[in-house]
């Protein structure tokens, strides 16, 4: 079979250079000098070349390469063709460099090589094994690359066309957020080898006391911005339609949880071990464990396991490149465990001190903590522990993780509140109650003050008297199990915030801590209240007539579609603006919908538009506009049959007696122009007959154009179909002005999410800052700082 | 002496692991192949499956939405009376969570796959 040339313009000669020729070698470049840079550090060879640098240069030049490929459209390259099309603008095309599985590795491994290399000048006496370390990860890493490279050209008789345009960001990810979560994320998981290797490193050496105030700053920046990550995630659910809310334990989201929370029990196992010279094995352990979990994540999300099981579609791995990361993960987990337990075997103990009232506390919250997280991963692995004992594929859904985790929450809350008012030395439970009866009592004010707004009937939150909740043994009251959330958030809020005051005057910048607790406070009373108390209000909205929600618990609004819209919607853009007026509230919606052009039918795509505030926020969302007020109905020749039709603006609805007489053709069969009428003699409900003639005019290949009959000015009668054989016609019951469906949901307090993240990130940042500044100082809180004689 | 507290610590670590993987499998949801769907009488199966194109019959104002999925095992009538879904047919593949009576799976709840950013199926051509 011979082809025709393509009409379509050839890929020049810099692009192939570029991707094909010069990135593709630059990938297996770096893998070797990964390796060259390992076996120099190991075999403590003196050469002059510095291997590591080269090969995170050379990772660099990689992401470079692509992202430049990807700004320019070369959609000759098969994974530019499938994430990026031309109407993206710049941030987008870059962002559709991780929108695939290449493209994430290669982010992952440059965001590891940004942090490898700041953390490098302080690495101090620990450089062998913390450059060791590092070179031998990302030279797995790249090595996934040359299994799977993003820089395959797809030809055409050997000549590489470029296609007119490529397939594109799915629908659901052109968002903004695309463009900032998964840099921010993966710079969390990339900034996660620095504590790794900082812990081989010190493993190696034998040296268990050095690297901590070199590696704390980190450790905060880690958690600092793997949380940011994880909330831009959140917010990005938040505002797509279907994925659940900010947050759904989704594997997904569980795999960047996981590290995070194991992240944040390092930060605190190190705080004991700078103050009291404890614990430094297990720290060492705590600071291998976050990035050995999102290895074991990342095998997890990509081995197939569960790839039927999540609400996150994932593509198989190439083979080689799976195997590759499968022994990443064998060697690193293995590995890490076993110089760990050899240590910790050799390593002679010495007597402790009996441990110290905060000490304790640490530890509890930290097992607590621990114990979050293991259950988590415990819970995403479900998947594979089912499949590798044979069983049927079993998954744990969102309100399982909420029954188990809440035991180990409710205790981390407490903890949150408590452990800041201990001290480091011996403490009685007289003192303890003397420092946190002021705490408890402002807690009880607040909650109770929040009780009675959100129990009021004019600006409260209308909690469903009657809700309920799963619990480990049985259910719980809905309104009590989430008020009892608050009120332990209001509690740490309220510590925190009383200790954040209190040391304020001394060192500002020593109350980072203590804000990051706050913020993480705040985020979670918003999290609780906002999940815990929506409510959701349906309204059919048509042109000219103000529609109003029936559900006596949803919000209550009186909804119009503003008239003489311009509407496109075959615009990704497109929207369609709704003034909703209530509530002692009056807004403009704009909620998205738009058609993308399928193979068979126009396909709609919904935005919901969100209108923040500070009490709430409403939650609009627009389905596909509607004509059918029912299911059609099927009626042989002399049949009667009712239809009703609810009308929306008085809430009524118009009963109608349809009788089908004959179908009547005019002209011949099969020929354009000719009508098949159906007629029908309505009775409506004070008994009034009228005949009317719905019908079907042929078009030739055409689907026949279908005139509907009107009834009165508010619905109308469609042919919907015809049976030649049983002679029968199916008729549908239409609307004479479109209906636009439109869910609203009432989000109360979602503005303290928003406050709580942005709390809680500048209180890490300004934890980390200070740990920098300071980073011998024995703690948050000093031992002079601990309360002697404030009883 | 000295691993007697690495001990206990490390039996009650393994303990809990246990106990807790013991807790999740016990009480997590199957997931069954449109085949092995309709054998099942449990309430909360799921069942993953691509939306058959054209098969979507949608009605907000008549609260009605029913549509068929399939896998490699077969095609799966769903009647689905939940919360309105959106870009339904957009996505590529939703769970279907319910039971299956009268021959077909009657869900309140469905999941809408995310086409994730760690997907590389090529869509359309």
């Amino acid at each position: 079979m011979e082809h025709s040339k393509l009409d379509l313009p050839i890929t020049p000669g810099w692009s192939l250079f570029l991707g094909e020729q010069f990135a593709s070698k630059l990938v297996f470049f770096g893998v070797v000098c990964f390796v060259l840079a390992f076996l120099q550090q190991i075999f403590g060879k003196k050469l002059k070349v510095p291997f590591f640098a080269l090969g995170c240069i050379s990772i660099f030049g990689t992401f470079i390469s692509l992202a430049t490929l990807f700004v320019t459209d070369q959609f000759a390259y098969e994974y530019i063709f499938s994430h990026s099309e031309k109407v993206n603008l710049i941030p987008y095309k870059i962002a559709a460099v991780w929108s695939g599985q290449q493209g994430s590795f290669l982010l992952w491994a440059t965001c590891s090589a940004i942090f490898a290399l700041l953390a490098l000048r302080g690495v101090g006496e620990y450089r062998r094994g913390f450059i060791a370390t590092v070179s031998i990860f990302l030279a797995a890493l790249m090595g996934i690359l040359t299994c799977e490279s993003p820089f395959i050209v797809s030809r055409f008789e050997k000549i590489a066309y470029i296609p007119p345009d490529g397939n594109g960001l799915a629908p659901s990810l052109n968002n903004y957020w695309v463009v900032i979560h998964p840099p921010t994320i993966f710079l969390g998981f990339g900034s996660l080898i620095v504590l790794f290797a900082f812990a081989v490193a010190a493993l190696a050496k034998k040296d268990y006391v050095d690297w901590v105030p070199r590696a704390r700053p980190w450790a905060i920046i880690s958690v600092s911005i793997l949380g940011l990550g994880l909330c831009m995630g959140g917010f990005w659910a938040y505002e797509t339609l279907g994925w659940g809310g900010f947050w759904m334990w989704d594997p997904v989201e569980n795999v960047s949880f996981v590290p995070w929370v194991m992240t944040v029990v390092l930060v605190h196992g190190l705080i004991v071990q700078v103050t009291k010279k404890k614990w430094a094995l297990t720290n060492l352990l705590l600071a291998g464990l976050p990035f050995l979990l999102f290895v074991y994540g990342t095998f997890l999300t990509r081995a197939g396991f569960l790839a039927d099981v999540s609400v996150h579609s994932f593509a198989q791995m190439e083979d080689n490149a799976h195997k590759v990361l499968l022994v990443l993960l064998g060697t690193s987990v293995l590995g890490f465990l076993a110089l760990w337990l050899w240590r910790l075997a050799t390593t002679k103990g010495e007597p402790k001190p009996k441990p110290s009232p905060r000490e304790q506390g640490y530890s509890a919250g930290m097992v607590m903590l621990s114990l979050m997280g293991v259950a988590t991963a415990i819970g995403m692995s479900v998947p594979m522990i089912q499949a590798l004992r044979g069983h049927t594929v079993k998954v744990v859904e969102e309100h399982l993780y909420h029954v188990v985790l809440a035991w180990f929450l409710v205790p981390i809350l407490l903890l949150m509140g408590i452990v800041p008012f201990l001290a480091w030395r011996a403490m009685t439970f007289r003192e303890l109650m003397n420092r946190v009866v002021n705490v408890v009592s402002i807690t009880f004010g607040i909650t109770g003050i929040c009780l009675f707004v959100f129990k009021s009937d004019v600006i409260g939150v209308s909690p469903d008297p009657a809700g309920k909740i799963d619990w480990s043994f049985g259910q719980l009251p809905l309104f009590g199990w989430m008020m009892t959330l608050f009120a332990l958030c209001m509690f740490v809020a309220v510590a925190n915030l009383w200790r954040a005051a209190e040391l304020f005057k001394r060192s500002k910048p020593s109350t980072g801590a203590f804000l990051a607790h706050l913020g993480v406070a705040v985020a979670m009373a918003g999290l609780i209240v906002s999940r815990g108390f929506e409510r959701t209000q349906e309204y059919f909205v048509q042109p000219g007539v103000t529609a109003i929600g029936t559900k006596p618990l949803g919000p209550k609004q009186a909804v119009e579609l503003i008239e003489n819209q311009e509407y496109d919607f075959f615009h990704r853009d497109n929207k369609v603006a709704f003034k909703l007026s209530g509530d002692g509230q009056s807004f403009t919606a704009r909620p998205g919908l738009y058609y993308i052009l399928g193979k068979e039918a126009p396909q709609p795509m919904v935005w919901p538009s969100i209108e923040r505030g500070l009490s709430h926020d409403m939650y609009v969302v627009l389905h596909p506009m509607e004509d059918q007020a029912g299911d059609p109905i099927s009626l042989k020749p002399g049949e009667t049959k009712e239809v009703r039709g609810p009308v929306w603006g008085d809430f009524s609805e118009r009963v109608y007696k349809i009788k089908y007489i004959e179908t009547v053709r005019v002209g011949e069969a099969g020929v354009t122009g000719t009508t098949f009428a159906a007629k029908l003699e309505i009775s409506d409900a004070d008994g009034h007959k009228t005949v009317v003639n719905p019908k079907w005019t042929l078009q030739g290949k055409e689907q026949p154009k279908s005139d509907a009959a009107t009834l009165d000015d508010e619905f109308m009668i469609e042919l919907a179909g015809m049976d030649v054989a049983s002679k029968s016609v199916s008729l549908a019951l239409k609307y004479v002005k479109p209906v636009f469906p439109l869910q609203v949901i009432y989000k109360p307090l979602t503005s303290l999410v928003w406050l709580g993240v942005g709390i809680l990130f500048f209180g890490g940042l300004l934890a980390a800052w200070n740990r920098r500044r300071h980073p011998n100082q024995s703690s948050d809180l000093q031992e002079a700082d601990a309360p002697v004689t404030d009883t | 002496m000295l691993l007697k507290g690495p001990f206990v610590s490390a039996g009650v670590a393994l303990l809990s692991v246990v106990g807790l993987a013991v807790v999740f499998v016990m009480n997590a949801s199957p997931y069954a192949t449109v085949a092995e769907a309709s054998k099942l009488t449990s309430n909360g199966v799921h069942v993953i499956g691509a939306i058959v194109p054209g098969s979507i019959k949608q009605n907000l104002v008549a609260r009605s939405l029913e549509f068929s999925i399939q896998d490699e095992t077969g095609i799966l009538k769903v009647s689905y009376a939940g919360p309105p879904m959106a870009n339904l047919q957009t996505t590529p593949k939703v769970v279907v969570i319910g039971k299956f009576e009268d021959g077909q799976m009657k869900s309140e709840k469905m999941l809408v796959k995310c086409p994730s950013k760690y997907e590389s199926e090529k869509k359309g051509g």
